[in-house]
């Protein structure tokens, strides 16, 4: 009776996180203005325009696989969550140096990354004629990501964990898939006086949206975490890389398809973070320090 | 009741926050494919030439872009010869829609590689009632043809007759403004 009234509540869980996802994910439903945007470009004006968006995609994925280091080592324990990550999206990530049209004095200029605002302009000093870059398309502060994400172990105390993020095709908008895998091993079961948990883990995340996004992005790393009464401290180090690749048909006329490949700025990653846990349920948030600042935050059900 | 009260708090939290914020207007600047014409001049004894075609703008630019433009720019106009001419061309004129763009004029030689505004050539003259008529042209919905005139007169030693094979070739590039939320 008791483990039937768990899984009913893991279900429950589920149930939110799917409709939590779905709402997350409408801003991805309505990009179609996105990708108008992006597809005005010509294959070396995109690069600037979009590198923030993979710094922050690469951040956002490498995020929020862990919030303990505590593996058991036997026994079957599952745990399902819903993790929102977002990564802060700076001044400095809000403009790029665009080349302006051979000839112009001076040769290049400031302007408008997607995340920034009114496009930039320059003039050249010759002959008064002025050259404009895009708009951003995107006004926010907090670039998230949201996954649902399954623990379940534990074997020699291995863990294995599935994220995803299934939305299909609406309204003209493109599919957005995102899977992601990971493995983290105790490696405090070996060394039974530490007095704090100790994992180490390797991850791996694939996302993309329709035809013009495809980002992979790869991690691994060390955590360690340490429990007070209902309070639990955590954290880790990390070793990531991504990559995203841009494919899309510009709509500027006369321009060859695009197909670029950009990495995430993001390689290291400090993180820092606090879970409460109450019974079976797991609140939990964490910091993450690199070349992207990243947060990650959610809730999990599981025993 | 609490967990339930947790799970409210932060499906609020986490759906209100952040991201559903796309910029209204997106002004998306494009650049056109350039206004080109190459007119081939009539050997004989005339020594003025007139040629004139009409460019349908809408072709520039993708069709998605076609009643959202909301601003324009022109950033280049090049002129260059073709042929072998000894001489020299003077009172070179390229009109739209007859309001004067541009006045050229300098050696034949001088005008066989892409005279441009934006490289600082002395022979090429932007005129405002041109760049002006472009743009006003540009922002109407739908986009209206244009006409784009040249014309000039040859001068140097045996003319006339014009001899055979020359052209003048103009481009003129235009940047435009389509607000895709619109």
């Amino acid at each position: 009776m008791k483990q039937l009234q768990q899984w009913y509540r893991l279900a429950r869980v589920a149930l939110v996180a799917m409709a939590l996802l779905l709402t997350t994910a409408k801003s991805f439903a309505e990009d179609s203005d996105l990708e108008k945007a992006v597809k005005a470009f010509n294959q070396d004006a995109v690069k600037g325009y979009i590198q923030p968006m993979a710094d922050f995609f690469g951040a956002n994925m490498s995020g929020g696989w862990y919030h303990s280091a505590a593996i058991p080592q036997t026994g079957f324990n599952l745990s399902v969550n819903v993790i929102a990550m977002g990564s802060v999206v700076g001044d400095d990530q809000k403009t790029f140096t665009a080349n302006a049209p051979p000839g112009f004095n001076p040769g290049t200029f400031k302007t408008a990354t997607v995340f920034g605002g009114t496009g930039g302009t320059v003039t050249d000093q010759n002959t008064g004629f002025s050259y404009r870059g895009s708009d951003g398309a995107l006004n926010a502060t907090l670039f998230p990501l949201a996954t649902l994400q399954v623990h379940i172990g534990s074997i020699y105390g291995t863990e294995a964990i599935i994220r995803g993020l299934p939305i299909p095709q609406v309204s003209g908008a493109p599919k957005v898939t995102f899977l992601g895998f990971g493995v983290r091993h105790s490696i405090s079961q070996y060394i039974p006086s530490v007095p704090v948990d100790i994992a180490a883990g390797i991850f791996y995340n694939h996302i993309s949206f329709g035809d013009l996004i495809d980002m992979k992005s790869f991690a691994f790393g060390a955590q360690a975490s340490k429990s007070f009464a209902v309070l639990e401290v955590y954290g880790g180090f990390a070793y990531e890389k991504s990559s995203m690749d841009v494919t899309f048909t510009s709509t500027n006329v006369g321009s060859p398809n695009v197909n670029i490949s950009l990495d995430g700025a993001n390689n290291f990653r400090a993180t820092i973070g606090l879970g409460l846990n109450l019974a079976v349920l797991h609140l939990f948030g964490d910091v993450n320090v690199g070349s992207v600042t990243n947060f990650s935050a959610g809730l999990g059900f599981g025993f | 009741m609490k967990t339930k009260l947790l799970l409210v708090a932060l499906f609020v939290a986490m759906t209100t926050t952040g991201f559903e914020c796309f910029n209204d207007p997106i002004i998306v600047s494009i650049d056109l494919t350039p206004f080109s014409k190459c007119y081939d001049i009539n050997p004989g004894p005339n020594p003025s030439y007139n040629g004139i075609a009409t460019i349908d703008p809408n072709t520039l630019m993708d069709e998605s872009y076609r009643d959202k433009v909301v601003d324009a720019r022109v950033y280049d106009i090049t002129v260059q010869v073709g042929g072998t001419f000894s001489g020299s061309v003077t009172v070179g004129q390229v009109f739209i829609n007859d309001f004067l763009l541009l006045s050229y004029s300098g050696t034949w030689a001088e005008f066989s590689t892409p005279q441009s505004l934006l490289g600082g050539s002395t022979h090429v003259t932007p005129q405002s009632a041109g760049v002006q008529e472009l743009i006003r042209v540009l922002k109407q919905k739908p986009i209206p043809p244009v006409t784009l005139r040249s014309s000039g007169t040859l001068v140097g030693v045996g003319v006339p007759p014009v001899p055979a094979g020359l052209s003048v070739c103009v481009n003129v590039y235009a940047q435009a403004d389509g607000d895709i939320k619109n």
